[in-house]
């Protein structure tokens, strides 16, 4: 108890007012700045279009809860993909259970859906997301969080490692065989040998 | 290993550039305001509100058709009138009832799961018209010509009862799935919880993501220096800024970029 206390005494904290003010976060303003990511991130991670919005609703359900505990020490985008990542898992493990229909097999297979906004100059480019997308669901839930998390949002080493919980080492070597498979995958989509760099 | 974008492929650049439409991010923003989560309660009502008075609108200006010409000398000379010295017509403060009425039925919506994050009052000053007491207008105007109250209420309820009856309720369909995303992740808590919330936090928090978003768009284009000047401005302009750590690692691949070369 005293030592606490000395403890305390002998490392005055500064005044409140001279602390870097912590802004504080409300719903709305994360959802403002966050939704699309954390759409795209859902997308990614293997959410069908068909659940899509019931798993953001329960992303932003789970942010309403929790945001008044968040205390800024992670990255709010951290955060949100931390949220996202298990909303997703839990909507990858319902789809499994579920019995085949006509649109789990559509969504399972992603160029025999519509690509998402397609439009006239942009055909080339919704070429690459359907290849990409299909590439994406043929690798194991492990590869593909971190290759979303890492290639596709970005996120650091670190950050990656924080938010599945694994080793700093792990999240290296993961990434990389989840890159070696991607490329293998768009590789045999497109019907060409791999090409090595 | 930092997670540059010097062997990005295309097809993770597309990946990257699969996000919402505008109106999808609109739908959603709905369905969520109908689930009573409070995301989408400000821009929710506020277009459930616009859509009232435009609706309004409408109705008053045929109503407005229908008066005696007595009437409607009396509302041109009320119209003509300074704005100082006559600064309200009759329709607005039927509109600030509507709106008074949006308010609390969004409110009424978000009790059902929500206790505290956006209370109506902090709508309020953003999103009422400000309107100063009706004086003489009232007065020269029948008062049939106008929607009573009662009809307000009632198009307002519909719509927001609609909204209500478009989506699932939350506990039923993802109630399972929340609650175990909600305990699988703990985020750090010591950050206390806080029912004033600045206002501004919101044009701060997007202009944070703008500049940090072109600073790694230029970055991924292989201009540095564009990336490099909007970290410094970020920097410059939010220093203890909610997406600090962001800035950092832009300015981690910068420095990493710049010594691959």
């Amino acid at each position: 108890m005293n030592a606490g206390a000395l403890g305390r005494r002998a490392v005055p904290r500064p005044l409140p007012s001279a602390e870097p003010q912590a802004p504080v976060l409300d719903l709305a303003t994360v959802y403002e700045a966050y939704f699309r990511y954390v759409w795209r991130c859902l997308r990614s991670l293997g959410v069908r279009d068909s659940q899509l919005e019931d798993a953001l609703q329960d992303v932003f359900i789970v942010v309403q809860r929790r945001l008044p505990e968040f205390d800024g020490r992670a990255a709010v985008r951290t955060w949100l993909y931390a949220i996202a990542l298990r909303v997703a898992r839990k909507y990858r493990e319902r789809a499994r259970r579920e019995p085949a229909s006509l649109e789990a097999a559509r969504e399972a297979d992603p160029e025999l859906s519509a690509p998402h906004d397609p439009s006239g100059d942009q055909e080339h480019e919704s070429e690459r997301l359907v290849l990409a997308r299909r590439a994406l669901s043929a690798l194991d839930d492990d590869k593909r969080e971190i290759f979303v998390l890492a290639r596709v949002e970005q996120m650091s080493a670190p950050e990656i490692a924080n938010v599945l919980r694994i080793p700093l080492n792990t999240v290296y070597s993961r990434l990389r065989t989840a890159r070696l498979a991607f490329e293998a995958e768009i590789a045999r989509l497109r019907g060409s040998p791999r090409s090595t760099p | 290993m930092n997670f540059t974008d010097d062997d990005d492929s295309v097809f993770e650049q597309a990946l990257r550039t699969d996000l919402p439409s505008m109106s999808e991010q609109n739908r959603m923003r709905q369905r969520l305001l109908a689930a009573g989560i409070a995301a989408g309660t400000a821009l929710g009502s506020t277009n459930v509100a616009a859509a009232t008075q435009a609706s309004f609108g409408a109705s008053a200006l045929s109503k407005l058709s229908a008066l005696s010409w007595p009437a409607k000398l009396g509302l041109a000379a009320a119209l003509a009138a300074p704005a100082a010295a006559v600064p309200v017509i009759y329709p607005s403060v039927q509109g600030a009832d509507l709106v008074s009425q949006v308010q609390s039925s969004a409110a009424t919506v978000r009790a059902r799961s929500v206790a505290r994050t956006l209370s109506p009052a902090r709508l309020q000053p953003s999103e009422v018209p400000r309107i100063a007491e009706p004086a003489q207008p009232a007065e020269m105007l029948p008062e049939p010509a106008l929607p009573s109250e009662a009809t307000a209420k009632a198009r307002v309820s519909a719509a927001t009862l609609s909204l209500a009856a478009a989506a699932p309720s939350p506990g039923t369909n993802g109630s399972a799935v929340t609650a175990e995303a909600s305990s699988a992740f703990d985020p750090p808590s010591n950050m206390p919880a806080s029912d004033a919330l600045p206002t501004r936090n919101a044009s701060t928090l997007a202009a944070e993501t703008q500049l940090l978003d072109r600073a790694f768009a230029a970055l991924a284009a292989g201009d540095r220096s564009t990336a490099s000047a909007l970290v410094g401005e970020h920097a410059r302009l939010f220093p203890n800024g909610l997406l600090r750590q962001e800035r950092e690692r832009a300015r981690a691949r910068i420095t990493a970029n710049s010594k691959g070369e």
